[in-house]
């Protein structure tokens, strides 16, 4: 169906999550050190006092610290292993947007998951007679689930609304109708 | 949509997680016991290294070249967005439509549909094409299958316009507007 590597492209860029902040956010850090390092060593090299320390210190804190450093060098090591951890998470996991592609003949759509939801309750809303803040949906993946409350003395038809609902998201995309769950609470509101 | 490589991005975040939980544990080995033994059947920590005087500038000029690749990352991330949505060239001549028109078409279009709140749309250059980028957001308690109808004509009439079909990402999306927008009560 879908149309153009252009649009596959633009289409899988926006359901992941782009990284770039994380990685400027930690290149600059890491700039920082190095710059930090290399200024020391410079400063060592001609023979100039530290800034903060001079770069046999700094191995020798980082090795075996001396009493005064070993809090220091517990937190700074604590802190690298879980930023450690947390980028690696970053790099690996798939990093999805509550988003779902939809097949569609013109153009690459991409809707948030929040608005399929919004579809649903609407489509059950109409199915079953009840106002519009009597339905509440929730989608996740590929599941739909819809919740009616309906008007007292108007029976609603569990099976009625769960067809209108997988009507209406088939259109969008069959996928999206094959898995509703509709529940009709027991307690209706006046209208 | 930018121009960004995400598997780069990718492989520089897993080379510095790795390297910073590598730096963590050396210098935890240093202070914790419990981390010491723990390592002790794979690696020997040296007790001191001594930092040779000749390295120094080595070292400095590592930390050099490492300061002014990652700089030049940070600053040319995210490029790619662009004014033009189509040019057109013909011999020395070319005529440019700019992003404006797409806006101001699109607008038009979906202008009076029932569950749109708003739109917004902006061109990017993927693959040394031009694509667009159409966020529509959607009225709460909306309907995306009338949405898309309307954004379907509306693509049409934008085609007819532009001479030729544009690549174009739609996203129907919630917001803050639509957030804010009454639910009607009328249908």
């Amino acid at each position: 169906m879908s149309n153009g590597s252009v649009e596959r492209r633009i289409r899988r860029r926006s359901v992941h999550r782009s990284r770039s902040t994380a990685v400027s956010v930690s290149l600059g850090v890491l700039a920082l050190v190095a710059a930090w390092i290399g200024t020391e060593s410079v400063l060592h090299a001609v023979g100039a006092a530290p800034l903060l320390a001079d770069p046999q210190t700094v191995v020798d804190a980082a090795l075996r610290p001396d009493a005064a450093f070993v809090t220091v060098a517990e937190v700074v090591a604590g802190a690298l292993v879980v930023l450690g951890v947390v980028l690696v998470v970053l790099a690996l996991a798939p990093g999805r947007r509550h988003r779902s592609v939809v097949e569609h003949e013109r153009g690459a759509v991409v809707i948030d998951t929040r608005i399929l939801a919004s579809t649903a309750a609407n489509a059950a809303g109409l199915a079953a007679g009840v106002p519009e803040g009597n339905t509440s949906a929730a989608a996740r993946g590929r599941r739909t689930e819809v919740r009616v409350v309906p008007v007292t003395g108007v029976p609603v038809d569990q099976e009625t609304v769960r067809a209108a609902v997988r009507d209406r998201l088939a259109a969008l995309d069959e996928r999206f109708g094959k898995r509703v769950t509709v529940r009709v609470e027991e307690k209706g509101t006046l209208a | 949509m930018t121009k960004s490589n995400r598997t780069l991005n990718r492989v520089i975040l897993l080379v510095l997680g790795l390297v910073a939980v590598v730096a963590g544990l050396v210098i935890g080995a240093g202070v914790l016991p419990a981390v010491r033994d723990a390592l002790a059947g794979y690696v020997t920590l040296p007790d001191r290294v001594e930092v040779p005087a000749e390295s120094l500038w080595i070292v400095a000029a590592a930390c050099a070249v490492v300061v002014v690749l990652a700089l030049v990352w940070i600053v040319t991330r995210g490029r790619g967005g662009t004014s033009v949505a189509v040019r057109e060239r013909s011999g020395d001549d070319a005529v440019t439509v700019n992003v404006a028109l797409v806006r101001d078409v699109l607008d038009h279009e979906l202008r009076g549909v029932h569950d749109v709140v708003g739109s917004r749309v902006d061109t990017y250059l993927v693959r040394r094409q031009r694509a667009a980028r159409v966020r529509v957001a959607v009225r709460r308690g909306g309907d995306a299958v009338t949405v898309l109808e309307a954004v379907d004509r509306a693509l049409a009439v934008l085609d007819r316009t532009l001479g030729r079909p544009v690549p174009v990402l739609v996203h129907l999306t919630g917001g803050t507007r639509s957030a804010l927008s009454r639910a009607t009560r009328v249908h």
